[in-house]
């Protein structure tokens, strides 16, 4: 109620969507639910794990629970991999599971609201476009939304056992 | 009712549980030809207790079931009636029946009654037909023939009156009901009530409506209430009502149409001697409840040795087990004191049974039971023998578990530090840290011991499945258990029954034979079944022994090529035999509901496998076979030995390590210049090299700078190649599975002290990754 003198811009659609985690790989923003987020902590030595993909970069003792690190620059193919007191690891909880993802940097917390919203076009991309929920216009600035559940859970991040193995 | 009975319901379903068990337990282990008076007992006390707590709770179709096995038990334990072997195989049926209404409640659903009413009609035909063999009608068998035992009822207070008639049991109560305004106010009210008791029983009214109790002009606080309100007007009425129905059911008639205040239900008569049996529910309702039951009703009789029956988590005493205790039991003083002759009567697996409960089950429960040994005669209060047990969620223990594992860790993590420092300048802290390295593994055995259960908890079901399965195949079986006592995780002990009955159903089925057969072969008509467990390192070890026909080699090869496995005549005699655990292997010519489907014994060894345990079998032809499993001794905690690969350290569980070596280069010997094997005393081993399994990169790659280590599992041997050996020590094993997904060869992780993980090599798929 308090902002409906602030201008007619921000009448329409107004309403915030969420608050989105925004992470920097390369030159890309991404932003994922800020919910879904446990915490934000450096990168540890990890235990490798044999027969695995290169971007899963092992596991890693969070407080007695073993947390699988995927490196999401590897993933993706974006980025210098190097691991420095820099490097960033999200931890995030995708319904009961816990994933930690190494990237380039973390940058904000961002409100969104459904005017900022914009629709994903067709498009070629390392990530299948149905991962990404839409983009976020910010000034010059555009955020990439990923539905980071969805991405973990499914058999290309190899995280979980497929379906068909069983 | 006022208060809300169904936080108590989780207390019944679990000691009504553990009564049937005891029940069925007691049972099958009775001699028929000559019952013993304290086991009667028990069985009568058991039966006692879950109707009265089912009376309570209002799950009538218990009630019911139980009333009239109650009744009949009665009077079996008083010499009424002879015990014949049918009346045992009814009697379980009727366990049976409760044991499903039981589950029904615990789902909150109603159960089918047709099978309660055919038990129940069994029963009664049982009671009518056996329990007048001479002259007295079932009516008058009611009263108690004193005679046959005259010091049974000796000293106690209990008349012999009010033992139940025929297969009712009828009580008198006196219902003192001043009905609210609201009440008078409807018109028929009163009627409806009065048809509404009629329908439970006789309704009488005494003259003008006075209790009995003032008539004999007796004071009390009913009195002077009574007065007090005969005073102010207000109208007062008095019903006898004389019907079989628990005074709940007529509380509940109350509860609709008045304030619990406003009506005071008085049975007049004792329910029955033993009603302590339900006191465990019932003290705690009463204790809350605003209805007033009857002061000279059930609860002076309460008997603190009775309470063993009722804080269900410690099993009964048996008899042998009490004995010493005998006199504490006051109302049914055995009429002599049990012999050597006597325990010889209770089959082969009853006293290691005893003895497990005495030595070691739970020695704070037989110290306490002997504790609260009464004065013959009455003791008035509450069991003594609450305290000793404690029912406690699985999950807070699991929890505790937990963080004792974390505690452990960062116990090794301290140790670790403090190595590094000067240990004359900080002996203090040395000795500090040597003291809680030394508490920290106390505190953890602690810990882990409370999730240990007996295995008994799994072997005492099989008496019964012995016996209903020989009793089908009309076979004579004979089932000894030995090492009761061997405690093994609860998580494994829910895990291990299921396998493990169709181990037995399988003996029984296709190992033991016919009477007819085992005479011709020279061999005692009753064929035995042996369960044995035992500690053997790190492992439990069952075995399932029946000294049957054994398994035939020929008929399991012939099977297995028609079934198109891969067999030769050249496979070890072990090898034929883990055949029957393959899918969709059955040797049983006739499929019965018994076995033979070939579904199970796979089943079975994966079940096995699952636990992280190992089936393997031995037989004889005509000699019989044993099945044996190995299992782990707790799923959370592993003897591991750390290896070390490149840079990264492996746990290899140490019951699968055989031994160590560091090759000479003649030992190693080639298959057409791949294939490595090493040659360890005249056995050929291939040679699995961690590194190449794992595509790890290490500077060790000629075996002879390495460590090789034996591994075996499954019976199957390799020799695993790794970089060094690095120490022994105990790990708290982690899932892998949680966050991630099953990795070959890779059973799960642990944290090091360091912090950092390590992984837990899967041994049986490393060996079949070497093949």
């Amino acid at each position: 109620m308090s902002g409906n003198m602030t201008g007619t811009a921000e009448r329409i659609g107004d309403a915030a969507i969420g608050e989105f985690l925004t992470f920097v790989l390369g030159t890309e923003e991404y932003g994922i639910e800020i919910l879904k987020v446990q915490e934000i902590r450096g990168y540890d030595a990890v235990t490798r794990i044999a027969n695995t993909p290169e971007f899963i970069k092992g596991v890693l003792n969070l407080r007695g629970t073993i947390v699988p690190i995927v490196d999401l620059r590897i993933r993706f193919g974006l980025g210098k991999v190097e691991y420095n007191e820099f490097t960033v690891v999200i931890i995030i909880n995708l319904s009961g599971r816990t994933v930690g993802i190494v990237v380039d940097g973390v940058s904000d917390v961002i409100t969104l609201l459904a005017s900022q919203i914009r629709g994903v076009p067709d498009l070629v991309s390392n990530i299948d476009t149905k991962y990404i929920t839409g983009l976020g216009a910010i000034d010059s600035r555009m955020l990439i939304l990923v539905d980071i559940e969805r991405l973990m859970n499914s058999n290309e991040m190899a995280l979980i056992d497929a379906i068909e193995d069983q | 009712m006022s208060i809300d009975m169904s936080q108590f319901y989780q207390v019944f379903f679990e000691e009504s549980a553990e009564h049937l068990a005891e029940m069925e337990r007691l049972l099958l282990a009775i001699d028929i030809g000559c019952p013993d008076i304290e086991e009667m007992n028990a069985i009568f006390r058991a039966a006692h207790s879950i109707k009265g707590g089912s009376g309570t709770f209002g799950f009538t179709d218990m009630t019911e079931v139980t009333h009239v096995l109650e009744s009949l038990l009665d009077r079996l334990r008083k010499g009424e009636m002879p015990l014949g072997a049918d009346m045992i195989d009814v009697f379980l049926e009727a366990i049976d029946v409760l044991k499903d209404q039981l589950s029904a409640h615990v789902q909150g659903i109603i159960g089918e009654t047709a099978a309660a009413k055919e038990v129940c009609v069994k029963l009664q035909h049982l009671a009518l037909n056996e329990g007048s063999p001479g002259t007295e009608s079932a009516e008058d068998a009611a009263l108690p023939t004193e005679g046959r035992l005259p010091p049974e009822d000796d000293g106690t207070p209990v008349s012999s009156t009010d033992k139940e008639g025929g297969m009712q049991a009828l009580h008198d109560y006196e219902i003192l009901f001043q009905p609210g305004k609201a009440f008078r106010k409807r018109p028929g009210a009163m009627e409806a009530l009065i048809a509404e008791l009629a329908s439970l029983g006789e309704v009488a009214f005494p003259d003008d409506g006075l209790p009995e109790e003032q008539r004999k002009s007796k004071k009390g606080e009913q009195d002077k209430k009574r007065k007090k309100n005969k005073k102010e007007g207000v109208l007062q009425k008095c019903f006898q009502v004389r019907t079989a129905a628990a005074t709940e059911e007529l509380e509940e008639i109350f509860d609709l149409i008045a304030s619990p205040d406003e009506v005071t239900i008085t049975a007049r008569v004792q329910e029955k001697d033993l009603d302590s049996g339900s006191s465990g529910f019932t003290a705690l309702v009463a204790g809350s409840a605003p209805f007033t039951h009857g002061s000279e009703s059930s609860f002076t009789s309460t008997a603190p040795v009775d309470g063993s029956a009722d804080y269900g988590f410690f099993v009964d005493l048996p008899p042998q087990a009490s004995s010493e205790d005998g006199d504490g039991f006051g109302f049914f003083e055995p009429l002599t004191p049990p012999t050597e002759s006597e325990k010889e009567d209770f089959g082969f697996f009853e006293p290691v049974g005893a003895e497990r409960q005495k030595s070691s089950e739970l020695p704070p429960s037989s110290i306490s039971a002997a504790g609260s040994v009464k004065p013959k005669g009455r003791a008035v209060g509450t069991a003594p023998l609450g305290d000793t047990s404690i029912r406690v969620s699985i999950e807070r223990v699991d929890q505790l578990i937990n963080l004792v594992g974390e505690l452990v860790i960062t116990q090794a993590m301290l140790a670790q530090i403090a190595n590094g420092v000067d240990p004359v300048l900080h002996e203090a802290l040395n000795r500090g840290m040597a003291q809680l390295e030394r508490n920290t593994r106390d505190l953890q055995e602690s810990v882990m011991s409370i999730r240990m259960l007996p295995i008994s908890f799994v072997f005492s079901r099989f008496p019964r499945v012995v016996r209903d399965l020989a009793n089908k195949l009309n076979k004579q079986v004979e089932l000894v258990t030995i090492g009761e006592a061997t405690e093994l995780d609860k998580g494994l002990i829910e895990k291990i029954a299921d396998p493990l009955t169709h181990l037995v159903r399988n003996s029984l089925d296709h190992g033991i034979e016919l009477p007819e057969v085992r005479t011709a072969t020279g061999k005692p008509a009753q064929g035995t079944i042996t369960l044995s467990a035992s500690h053997q390192g790190g492992n439990i070890v069952i075995e399932v022994t029946d000294d049957g026909a054994g398994l035939n080699r020929e008929r399991i090869l012939n099977k297995a090529a028609e079934r198109g496995f891969n067999v030769s005549e050249a496979m070890s005699d072990g090898d034929v035999w883990m055949l029957i655990f393959e899918p969709g292997f059955s040797t049983a010519e006739v499929v019965t509901d018994v076995s033979g489907r070939g579904v199970g014994m796979d089943v079975v060894k994966r079940n096995i496998t699952e636990m992280g345990g190992v089936v393997t079998i031995s037989s004889t032809a005509g000699r019989g076979s044993t099945i044996t499993i190995r299992l782990p001794l707790t799923l959370a905690i592993l003897d591991g030995m750390s290896v070390s690969l490149g840079d990264s350290l492996y746990v290899i569980p140490l019951n699968m390590i055989v031994e160590t070596l560091q090759p000479r280069p003649e030992d190693i010997k080639t298959v057409t210049g791949q294939g490595h094997m090493v040659e360890v005393r005249g056995e050929y081993l291939p040679i699995i090299a961690l590194h190449s399994v794992f595509d790890m990169v290490t500077a060790v790659t000629d075996p002879c700078q390495g460590v090789l280590v034996l591994i075996e599992a499954e019976g199957k041997k390799a020799a695993l190649f790794v970089d060094a050996l690095v120490g022994q020590q105990q790990v708290v094993i982690k899932s892998l599975e949680t966050n991630f997904r099953k990795v070959a060869g890779i059973s799960g992780a642990t944290i090091m002290g360091d912090g950092t993980v390590a992984l837990i090599l899967d041994v049986s798929t490393l060996i079949k990754i070497g093949q």
